[in-house]
């Protein structure tokens, strides 16, 4: 803790509060997620904070992941360090004062699935992408964050997960129908309702609960069938719930791994993805960091003579070199 | 993915001798900040020495395994992998004087368990103890931080089970001769908890030890598969490295296969030297400890607001004294 110097509360997350921070030695400015023990007698360090350290070290340094550049033990606290990032996507979304353009969206989307590509080359599945979990950094480029639901899968043996995962407007309906066997694909279905908010500025399936959440995912891509979704009836909670039947949407396409979208040709036709210099970058003032008042303020109407200094003041500290 | 895991960049060693340097040199640190006191004389008899701390972790290790395998709920065989893992990796670098192994095998157990999402409770875990379920909580709970900080948070155990697994189903689909390798399956994963015992996971590969345990079984069995491991599995590397891979499973099997018994008859004088030569600051039982525990545990917070509310109190009797009241 006596490397970094405290800048500033940045937000309080899930599991604990996210501060500002400048490294002494380095004089990089780092975000740090505090993450508090539980109490005696309760479990201990959270299992978020540990899926988190678990998946970021192991996986080596991507442009599009955050990076989390140490960890170490605070009083009764871990303390995650992550290099700092000036915004996230979801204010992109919602302050951007022009509507995003075509290549700014396909530039998004192909950091987004670079990033994602990498997490699950690397047996990570993310189960929570939302535009929130994805920062923005001051070049305007986009990284994955928040491994706090991340699980290291596994291809072969019969492991059970968790349904309860990803934020409910970003979750596949497998996950809806109570899966408890699942793959990667949940998170290309987040990437999936992310892209579709990129395209309308709101999000896809705002679903108010999570079977109103079902409803509204079949009520614009139809209801799906055995022959379309091989294994669906046998899912825990398929008999459950009905709902009205919806015409079925003809799809192109079934869902993809991140690696073979990275290579569908919506990248490669006009217009091209932006570079990130043309990306919005987003001032964090919601988050409650007053930004810096800027010291002169200029006025257009006033006369230019007055913004200048007279040259008769400085004359006197004036040295005359020979 | 293994080739590229915090495991093989900082906790695969090259060999016996290079750990048994760095157990030496941890032993040593521990004596030169603790024996200042003490004639330097009396030192072996008074500290550990490096082959009595072998003994007592290997027998730590010993009573790790027997409580996860009567542990209850049923506890998955990589949750073992990994604990011991953890235990083997915290006593590269740190002397048994500095950290009781009892504690720390609890400990180890614990994270593993969090870790590799086998889900349990601290009152469920403790509830695998007999004695004074409460203490222990704290115990683990207390050491769960410093673990992972010995451990430089590098989490994630690659346990060779999973490669074993994978063994199983390439040579039933591509080594016809060899078909009928399942009903190997309880010799192969016997040599891979044999393996567990030694230093085996913190020299080798994972998918080396599963391979070791395939050859070593089915050479038992009078089945060959040199042609296999040749031809098929290392099909096109190159001669170097087929060399190499044949070298290190000779190693496994005879590291798995050399193992010592443990010195069961000096544990009791064992465990009655560390209760003197421990490091006292580090045990749950003495005050020092207890201070320290309560210390971390009393919230920022709460520790701001009553140093407050202290002030108020000093502030305002310092006024009635002023006023004379």
């Amino acid at each position: 803790m006596e490397h970094y110097t405290y800048l500033g509360r940045i937000g309080e997350g899930a599991h604990g509060i996210v501060q500002k921070a400048k490294h002494v030695e380095s004089g990089e400015v780092v975000a740090m997620k505090k993450v508090p023990l539980l109490r005696k007698l309760e479990d201990g360090v959270p299992h978020t904070a540990l899926r988190e350290i678990k998946a970021l070290e192991e996986i080596e340094d991507n442009p599009y992941v955050v990076k989390l550049r140490e960890v170490f033990p605070h009083g009764s606290s871990v303390v995650l360090v992550f290099e700092y990032m000036l915004s996230d996507l979801s204010e992109v979304i919602r302050n951007s004062e022009k509507p995003l353009t075509e290549a700014q969206i396909k530039s998004y989307m192909m950091m987004l699935l670079k990033g994602v590509a990498f997490c699950h080359e690397n047996n990570i599945m993310h189960r929570d992408l939302k535009p929130a979990n994805l920062l923005i950094s001051s070049t305007g480029h986009l990284k994955i964050a928040d491994f706090g639901l991340a699980r290291v899968f596994q291809n072969v043996g019969d492991r059970q997960y968790s349904h309860q995962v990803a934020t409910r407007w970003y979750r596949a309906p497998e996950l809806l129908y109570g899966a408890r066997k699942y793959d990667e694909g949940v998170d290309l279905w987040a990437v999936g309702c992310i892209f579709g908010e990129l395209l309308n500025t709101s999000p896809l399936f705002p679903g108010e609960n999570d079977i109103e959440q079902l409803c509204c995912v079949l009520r614009t891509l139809g209801t799906p069938n055995e022959k379309i979704w091989p294994g669906m009836s046998e899912l825990p909670d398929y008999n459950k719930i009905t709902f009205e039947e919806n015409p079925p949407i003809p799809f192109e396409e079934v869902r993809i791994s991140a690696k073979e979208a990275l290579l569908h040709p919506y990248f490669f036709t006009e217009p091209l993805p932006a570079h990130h210099s043309e990306l919005p970058i987003p001032q964090r003032s919601r988050r409650g960091i007053p930004r810096r008042q800027q010291t002169h303020l200029y006025s257009m109407d006033t006369p230019l003579e007055k913004s200048l200094i007279d040259p008769e003041q400085l004359a006197p500290h004036v040295v005359k070199i020979k | 993915m293994f080739a590229t895991s915090s495991q093989r960049k900082y906790w695969t060693f090259s060999g016996e001798t290079e750990l048994a340097q760095l157990r030496k040199e941890a032993n040593e640190r521990y004596i030169k900040t603790h024996g200042t006191k003490i004639n330097e004389d009396s030192w072996p008899d008074y500290f550990f020495t490096v082959p009595e701390e072998r003994v007592l972790c290997r027998h730590f290790e010993f009573l790790l395994k027997e409580f996860c395998s009567r542990f209850q709920p049923p506890m998955p065989k990589y949750v073992l992998g990994t604990s011991l893992c953890y235990f083997k990796r915290f006593y590269v670098h740190t002397s048994v004087m500095d950290y009781h192994p009892k504690e720390i095998m609890l400990t180890c157990v614990y994270m593993a368990c969090k870790v590799e999402e086998f889900n349990v409770s601290i009152g469920q875990f403790v509830g695998n103890l007999k004695g004074d379920r409460e203490k222990f909580a704290n115990i683990v709970l207390g050491f769960e931080l410093l673990l992972m900080d010995k451990l430089h948070y590098h989490l994630t155990v690659h346990n060779p089970f999973r490669p074993l697994e994978g063994l199983f189903i390439d040579i039933k689909t591509r080594c016809k001769k060899a078909e009928d390798i399942e009903k190997l399956r309880k010799d192969a994963e016997a040599f891979i908890e044999k393996s567990l015992a030694s230093d085996a996971c913190l020299v080798f590969a994972p998918s080396q030890i599963a391979l070791a345990a395939i050859l070593s079984v089915t050479s038992r069995e009078g089945i060959n598969l040199d042609s296999y491991v040749t031809d098929v599995l290392l099909e096109g590397a190159s001669e170097e490295n087929l060399k190499n891979t044949i070298y290190q499973i000779k190693r496994i099997k005879y590291m798995v296969k050399a193992q010592e018994p443990i010195a069961r008859d000096q544990i009791q004088r064992l465990q009655r030297k560390l209760q003197a030569c421990r490091n006292q600051d580090n045990n749950p039982e003495s005050d020092v400890y207890q201070k320290k525990m309560e210390e971390m545990f009393d919230d920022e917070e709460e520790n701001r607001s009553r140093k407050r509310a202290r002030y108020e109190e000093e502030e305002e009797a310092e006024t009635r004294e002023l006023l004379g009241v």
